[in-house]
């Protein structure tokens, strides 16, 4: 399964979710989109199966770029970190069609939860990997 | 007036049905076979067929979808057996609007009639597949046309909607297409994936909660229904819902209104209910791990969609779209594809639906970076592979196993493996078995049934498979 990050701006929550990334799959390559072309040309690539994209947006108009290549997303799981509890941020999240919604000013419990859930039921033939 | 065609080989049963026809004010069109019937819905606009199971050539229900692509796409009635539920049954799920048992009163058949017809009047009214958005969703088969036909039907009201299907359908394009063709199109659609979402997170994402709810709650937390208000809540992989978040959302559902965790006051949401599953909810229902309540709620209206391996037709159409849609975003001139890779296409059954053809379409693109043409060397190997034996096996399996292929030299290549060997001996023993049978009680499926042991419905689909007519 692959993990794709993005991330526009280097800051202390891309650190800490790298490490829930990592923690989770330690296989993960390490590398970060850091702008729309970068993340494009990721979500072009064939993929084996199914893969899931950590979104961390730093404000409003980060989640805002990713709409014109949200065809990109599709067989791809996306787990948004959105940047503040606006509406109009939250209004412009679900465009995304997240399967997990949270915030930059969480302690991510919930991204290592939802990330160890989608990638162990995956790999479990009896689990829940389709839709 | 409506055109009202009466398929059936009994000209009394013919003429009977015509009177009735023509004195509720429609014409009646007759045709005693089925190769009849399909040329005159072929070129003649109707509006409903009444069509016999039990004709000369060949069974009815064989010839529903054939009839349902005619161009005045009609609603179908089926004649069926008196007190034949398995006939009944299948000529539903083979898109029958309804079934009348032979014989009928003269009320029942205006009745069936009339509603049939009533219906594809209402149908007419509403908003044509093509008028609304789809969101993605490609295809024009006429299962495709149906569920387009729902919905646009959805859409215009705020029922709560289940969508069925196996995985990689569509469930959730469908989910969106009803939302942006709704009145709530401006506000979000929200989705929760209950599969993705452990237990001890759903409620808190789905509610919300409050600061000191819980250990790690160090703030309040607006929930999902709170954040769909004025829009839609997509429940996506419904089935895998706990018990208890199952009991707390049906109140909800009720009430459209809810208790944040850890708080005092209740909240309103305004929210239409979308919810999805790959599952046999009825069947987790008789399990006891799905609530009766809920489902019932949850079904206010149905939508269930078919697989890709049912609507072969759509393959051409969804392979054309996402090759040309992957030039785009390739920024690359759109490929041509050879008459093998689409063939090939064809056979393959596609388990994973919808997205494993888009997955298998990806690969194939990447796998041909500068060629103008797709052939199928491009595709995954995996579906090559499968193809290639699923044909090997046909053809090295022979109906009944050669005496010397049983035994003889366990090295030879071509020595047959026991499964294929118990395959053969199956196919050939069933098929036998059905000819003696048909033989035997002379075409007479109900007598075939008490006989064999046998559901109809069985008996059509093993009759289809080996093709066998009940014509002795």
């Amino acid at each position: 399964m692959d993990v794709v990050f993005y991330s526009p701006t280097n800051g202390s929550s891309e650190e800490r979710l790298q490490r829930v990334i990592e923690s989770v799959t330690p296989a993960w390559e390490g590398t970060v989109c850091r702008t729309i072309e970068d993340l494009s040309e990721r979500l072009l690539q064939p993929k084996n199966d199914l893969a899931i994209a950590l979104l961390l947006a730093e404000k409003r108009e980060d989640i805002e770029g990713l709409l014109p290549v949200s065809n990109l997303f599709r067989n791809t799981r996306i787990i948004l970190i959105a940047p503040d509890r606006n509406k109009e941020t939250i209004a412009a999240a679900h465009r995304l069609r997240p399967r997990l919604l949270t915030y930059s000013d969480s302690d991510f419990a919930d991204v290592f939860t939802v990330l160890a859930k989608i990638i162990a039921d995956h790999h479990n033939p009896n689990g829940m990997g389709g839709r | 007036m409506a055109h009202i065609l009466i398929i059936d080989d009994d000209p009394i049963v013919c003429e009977t049905i015509s009177h009735i026809v023509k004195h509720l004010g429609h014409e009646a069109i007759t045709a005693h076979s089925l190769q009849e019937g399909i040329e005159k819905v072929s070129s003649e606009a109707v509006d409903v067929v009444l069509l016999d199971v039990q004709m000369p050539d060949g069974n009815g229900l064989e010839a529903v979808p054939g009839i349902r692509k005619a161009p005045s796409s009609p609603e179908i009635i089926i004649l069926t057996g008196y007190g034949d539920a398995d006939g009944a049954e299948l000529a539903i799920k083979n898109g029958a609007w309804d079934y009348l048992e032979k014989p009928s009163s003269r009320q029942q058949i205006s009745l069936t009639l009339t509603r049939a017809l009533q219906y594809r009047q209402q149908k007419g009214a509403i908003k044509p597949a093509e008028a609304i958005k789809r969101e993605g969703i490609v295809g024009n088969s006429p299962q495709m046309r149906d569920c387009l036909d729902l919905v646009a039907q959805a859409a215009k009201g705020d029922a709560n909607v289940l969508i069925t299907g196996e995985t990689g359908t569509g469930k959730e394009l469908f989910a969106l297409a009803i939302h942006n063709n709704s009145r709530r199109a401006n506000s979000s659609f929200v989705v929760v994936d209950c599969a993705a979402l452990p237990k001890n997170l759903v409620e808190s994402v789905l509610f919300g909660h409050e600061k000191g709810a819980f250990t790690s709650a160090d703030r309040a937390q607006e929930g999902l229904i709170r954040q769909a208000d004025g829009g839609t809540l997509f429940l996506d992989e419904v089935g895998e819902l706990s018990p208890s978040v199952q009991k707390s959302f049906l109140r909800v559902l009720q009430e459209r209104r809810f208790r944040p965790i850890g708080g005092k006051e209740e909240i309103k949401s305004d929210f239409r209910l979308i919810a999805a599953s790959n599952r046999d909810l009825d069947e987790l229902v008789r399990r006891q791990q799905f609530r009766e309540d809920l489902l019932f709620r949850l079904r206010t209206f149905a939508i269930e969609l078919p697989p890709l391996r049912e609507r072969l037709e759509d393959i051409k159409e969804l392979v054309r779209h996402y090759i040309a849609q992957l030039a785009e975003e390739h920024g690359q001139q759109a490929k041509d594809l050879s008459p093998e890779f689409m063939d090939l296409l064809a056979r393959y059954p596609w388990p994973g639906n919808v997205r494993e053809l888009v997955h298998a379409l990806e690969r194939a693109f990447a796998a041909a970076p500068g060629e103008p043409t797709l052939y199928p060397k491009h595709l995954p190997t995996n579906i090559r592979t499968q193809l290639a034996r699923t044909s090997i096996r046909k053809k090295a399996a022979p109906a009944v196993v050669p005496a010397e292929r049983r035994g003889g030299d366990p090295t030879s290549p071509t020595f047959a493996t026991l499964q294929e060997v118990r395959e053969a001996a199956l196919v050939d023993v069933e098929r036998q078995y059905l000819k003696d049978l048909i033989e035997r009680t002379e075409g007479d499926i109900q007598q075939a049934c008490l006989t064999s042991g046998l559901s109809r419905s069985r008996l059509y689909s093993l009759l289809k498979k080996y093709g066998i007519s009940t014509a002795t």
